[in-house]
């Protein structure tokens, strides 16, 4: 690269100051995809873990996997089809909320489902308790993508 | 004891950041994790042979990740600022705020 003039005045580095501070590529359309996004991964993973206990055939579970896998790869395809930038830390919320779901579904929901059954099957209540429960971190997520403005 | 003399700011500014279209474009690009060409070109209002080349240049000095890929059938580009682009955007805006602050 050819060496420039860098000499600037106070005047210009205000006026690029200002420049800097005005200037964005992400709307709240391009947010609003992302989180909502975010969002439906953290039903999906919570869909596969609930149903992915129900199921008893190595087919059946293949298919719910594929379904799954099916969820991911629409998500994404959309995302990438509707937005023209990908707001400044989403990725890495998307992936906070996904690897918390994963730990709670994991960790949580499913060791405590798991032992409820061993007695009594699990309620209605408590199973939608623990959709809910590992569904969270990805909804945090997708509120704070949503709500970051920059 | 000798005393190193302060350089004035502007010594700070990066040259491949100063020209205004490439400072734009990183001005852009660090809002974001990523963008596509099209809409970049359309914010900073630039045509698309000017914002190649200013992207290749700043690709060339490391500041700009250039990603080629396809939305269904259609080819599209996606750029990004690369760990080394936002620092050096930041130590040029500290040296722009320092020039405006009259240091």
């Amino acid at each position: 690269m050819k060496p420039t003039d860098t000499s600037v005045d106070r005047d210009a580095a205000h006026e690029r100051l200002a420049r800097s501070a005005t200037i964005t590529l992400a709307s709240q359309r391009d947010r609003s995809m992302y989180a909502i996004a975010t969002a439906v991964l953290g039903v999906a993973l919570a869909g596969l873990m609930i149903l992915s206990r129900a199921l008893d055939s190595v087919w059946q579970t293949a298919l719910l996997n594929a379904l799954f896998l099916a969820v991911v790869i629409g998500a994404e395809q959309v995302v990438e089809r509707r937005t023209k930038a990908t707001p400044r830390h989403s990725r890495r919320w998307l992936m906070i909320g996904v690897g918390g779901s994963m730990l709670a579904a994991l960790f949580v929901a499913l060791p405590v489902l798991n032992l409820r059954a061993q007695t009594a099957s699990p309620s209605l209540v408590m199973q939608l308790v623990a959709v809910c429960g590992v569904a969270l971190p990805c909804w945090v997520a997708a509120i704070v993508i949503s709500r970051t403005r920059r | 004891m000798t005393q190193t003399p302060q350089r004035h700011a502007r010594h700070q500014l990066d040259s491949a950041i100063h020209s205004p279209v490439r400072f734009s474009i990183v001005a852009a690009l660090a809002t974001v994790d990523e963008a596509e060409f099209r809409h970049v070109r359309d914010r900073i209002e630039v045509s698309d042979p000017v914002l190649s080349k200013q992207a290749y240049l700043l690709e060339d000095a490391g500041y700009v990740k250039i990603r080629k890929g396809h939305v269904g059938k259609r080819p599209r580009t996606w750029l990004s600022l690369t760990r080394t682009g936002r620092k050096a955007y930041d130590k040029h805006l500290d040296a722009l705020r320092a020039i405006a602050e009259g240091q």
